[in-house]
């Protein structure tokens, strides 16, 4: 999946069907979650998700605006 | 809920994604600098105060954990899943919450306990009047998208898409 097609101009019907689907197959629990990096909306600084839950219990919410 | 969990100890982090219902006031981001202000905008408009951790423009982290829209992992200090959403749900997240809280508990009190899975069919409660201001914050594109949607879920044409796609 491209850029463009991850960043869709509309509502992706289809492909929001196919996650759906998909989810209950990947990072399941009890296994060990993915790290990756994202940034900090305050500092803009680079933030490794293992560095945050490192603290402890940690709930993570994905969505946006739209 | 979160600073009560808070004082459990519990960290709650937001992390921003692609928009799920683009329109012509918060379109598809372009780049990186777009996707930062969708959510400093968002932070300001719903008044969240916890952390905001924004994803690359690729999706990289959105993607890792399943592409959804508004879905819901909990991980411990070793970084290892303790429950998941495919949907964000106050009610499950703090049943979750409340599960582990009592496993600690009944670990601390001598109690042998071994692990198992699980799993939940959740009913999540459905807020139209929101779902639809919100689309109307994105745009009339946006509003326009989602009844297109509705129109071809409800005829069942998704299901043939992707019928199609697995035999191709």
């Amino acid at each position: 999946m491209g850029n463009e097609t991850y960043n869709a101009p509309d509502f992706p019907v289809d492909s929001d069907v196919e996650d759906f689907q998909r989810f209950p197959d990947i990072v399941k629990v009890g296994t060990t979650a993915p790290d990756t990096e994202l940034t900090d909306l305050d500092s803009g600084a680079p933030v490794s998700l293992r560095d945050v839950t490192r603290n402890g219990i940690t709930i993570l919410e994905f969505g946006s605006l739209t | 809920m979160v600073e009560e969990n808070a004082e459990r100890g519990v960290q709650s982090v937001f992390i921003y994604v692609r928009e799920a219902h683009p329109g012509e006031h918060y379109p598809a981001h372009s780049s990186f600098e777009q996707k930062m202000q969708h959510a400093r905008d968002f932070r300001e408009r719903v008044g969240v105060t916890r952390p905001i951790l924004v994803d690359d423009l690729a999706g990289t982290t959105h993607r890792a954990f399943g592409t959804l829209p508004n879905m819901t992992y909990m991980l411990n200090a070793a970084h290892t899943v303790l429950f998941r959403a495919n949907w964000t749900d106050p009610v499950t997240i703090q049943f979750a919450l409340d599960y582990h809280f009592g496993v600690q508990d009944r670990r601390r009190s001598g109690l042998r306990q071994n692990p198992f899975y699980a799993e939940l069919h959740g009913f999540r409660w459905v807020d139209d009047n929101a779902f639809f201001d919100g689309l109307e914050l994105a745009g009339q594109q946006s509003v326009d998208d989602f009844h297109r949607a509705r129109e071809m879920w409800s005829r069942g044409e998704h299901l043939g898409t992707i019928w199609n796609k697995l035999l191709s």
